[in-house]
């Protein structure tokens, strides 16, 4: 599903953020993605969604070798993932259902099949009620199932969360990690970012470990290095 | 549901000024392309109406010898390459000459004018008619019309040039403004456009929004630029048709120059859409 290889990044002329990464994540599969803040999480996440290029190495996904790939080609690549930020980015001039259909307009889908598959996921995320609601009168934690929805919309097979349990109490953020493991038994990929160590031992995922760029795998539950 | 457009365009104050400015342009652009079209209809007009025609001038004083205004056009008559010859009567004479000098033309000893029409393709200078009346009309003049009308043919032409010149300067500018509201637009929704690129848009999901706004502000300030510009055409060609100056080109256009006139919000709309979709397109290439 992901394989990295030997992969470093730096922005600009500024200090490596990650160095020397190397993994396989397997179809499937689910992780917690752990480390302090400014560790490196974001950034190993936007290489996955290809919101990046690697300074060094070489990330595959989904059988192809995203460095080398074609950037026409990449589009194609990107909504196969769903992606939940951890500031949700919803669009504030679209509706709620307006911003869950996104992915699937993108993808050139008929009106008729997105009104269905939309209506019936806003529902499903216990948003019904808010479905011609703007954004800018949702709770943060309704927005992040707005986020969610768009994430999942188009049946992605990997799904990357970026702390999407940073804004939440620690009730809510649980039920949203049971929900991701939900979506992770019928087939997903997930990879979920946080600093919530607590969270992720109450799973049981696969955790890899980032610190000071480098990338480190629980010696419990080893993620197979590439 | 709302509309597919992911884009909240037309929000903002550059997609508010577009326009105005492309009405602006396009006002400007239709006044210059009526001007040059119009010209280019009065060289035209000057060029038919003089080809292959000389005016011979006879002074006053022929009317009381016998016989020599008759003489004169017969031998002209006969002369190679001409096709007619024919004296003006004194009522058109002053009907030709009271635009240039009022009602002064009774009291002038008028000269006798023969309007004289060469056959097509008719090489036959002034010189030579002249040596031919040599032995009849001594004192006659011969005006080649085509002689003076060559000049200002040529003026109204590089008139006609500066015209499209100009348009082409406002095209220019036109295009910049495009650039530059484009460019203000794509960093005024950075982060929405960020967020498309990442769920996957192509460039050309993004950049359709863009051209798709700039051709229909572009088409709403050109329609309302074109109706100003005609208006201001037509009151300019009312006003300029109530002088008495025959040499004045008259502003008035063909079919064609009226069809070429209504094609300008179209081809304004579609350069805006275009160079659009082109800066939107550039600025995309840029995304990983």
């Amino acid at each position: 599903m992901i394989r990295f290889q030997g992969v470093s990044l730096r922005y600009g002329n500024g200090p490596q953020v990650l160095r020397d990464i190397s993994f396989h994540l397997q179809p499937g599969s689910f992780h917690f993605l752990v480390g302090p803040s400014g560790a490196g999480k974001s950034s190993l996440l936007r290489l996955m969604y290809l919101a990046l290029r690697p300074t060094r190495g070489t990330i595959g996904l989904f059988g192809r070798d995203t460095t080398t790939t074609p950037r026409r080609e990449l589009p194609s690549l990107r909504r196969r993932i769903g992606i939940v930020f951890q500031d949700f980015r919803l669009l504030e001039h679209l509706t709620v259902s307006d911003n869950v259909a996104l992915p699937l307009r993108i993808a050139g889908l008929k009106d008729t099949l997105v009104r269905e598959h939309v209506g019936e996921l806003i529902h499903w995320v216990g948003l019904g009620h808010h479905v011609e609601s703007r954004p800018s009168v949702l709770s943060d934690g309704e927005k992040q199932r707005v986020a969610i929805a768009r994430a999942i919309v188009a049946r992605p097979s990997l799904l990357l969360a970026d702390e999407p349990t940073g804004n939440l109490d620690p009730d809510t953020g649980l039920r949203l990690t049971q929900l991701f493991a939900e979506l992770n038994k019928i087939g997903t990929t997930v990879v979920m970012a946080t600093h919530n160590e607590t969270l992720a031992v109450r799973f049981p995922f696969s955790t890899l470990r980032i610190a000071e760029g480098q990338l480190t795998v629980d010696a419990r539950r080893a993620v197979p290095l590439g | 549901m709302a509309a597919p457009w992911s884009l909240p365009l037309g929000g903002d104050a550059t997609d508010r000024f577009l326009p105005w400015i492309i009405g602006l342009m396009v006002f400007l652009a239709a006044l210059a392309l009526a001007l040059a079209l119009a010209l280019g209809g009065a060289i035209a007009r000057w060029e038919a109406s003089q080809t292959g025609v000389l005016t011979v001038e006879l002074p006053a004083s022929a009317r009381d010898t016998d016989g020599m205004i008759q003489r004169t056009v017969g031998l002209l008559a006969v002369l190679p390459g001409v096709q007619a010859a024919e004296a003006l009567d004194a009522a058109h004479a002053e009907a030709l000459l009271s635009p240039w000098l009022g009602g002064a033309v009774d009291a002038l000893p008028l000269p006798i004018l023969i309007d004289v029409r060469l056959a097509p393709g008719a090489a036959l200078s002034a010189g030579a008619v002249r040596a031919a009346l040599a032995g009849v009309a001594p004192e006659a003049r011969i005006e080649d019309a085509g002689a003076w009308i060559a000049p200002l043919a040529e003026t109204a032409r590089t008139v006609q040039l500066v015209g499209y010149a100009i348009i082409a300067l406002i095209a220019l500018a036109g295009v910049a403004t495009v650039v530059f509201t484009s460019t203000t637009g794509l960093a005024v929704h950075r982060d929405a456009i960020l967020l498309l690129h990442l769920i996957g848009a192509e460039d050309g999901f993004i950049a359709r929004q863009f051209q798709r706004q700039a051709l229909l502000l572009g088409f709403a300030g050109g329609v309302a630029g074109l109706g100003l510009a005609i208006g201001a055409f037509v009151l300019v060609g009312r006003v300029a048709g109530r002088l008495e100056a025959p040499l004045l080109p008259r502003l008035v256009l063909d079919p064609l120059g009226w069809a070429i006139l209504a094609g300008l919000p179209f081809a304004g709309a579609l350069l805006a859409m275009l160079v659009a979709r082109l800066t939107v397109a550039r600025s995309l290439a840029r995304l990983p």
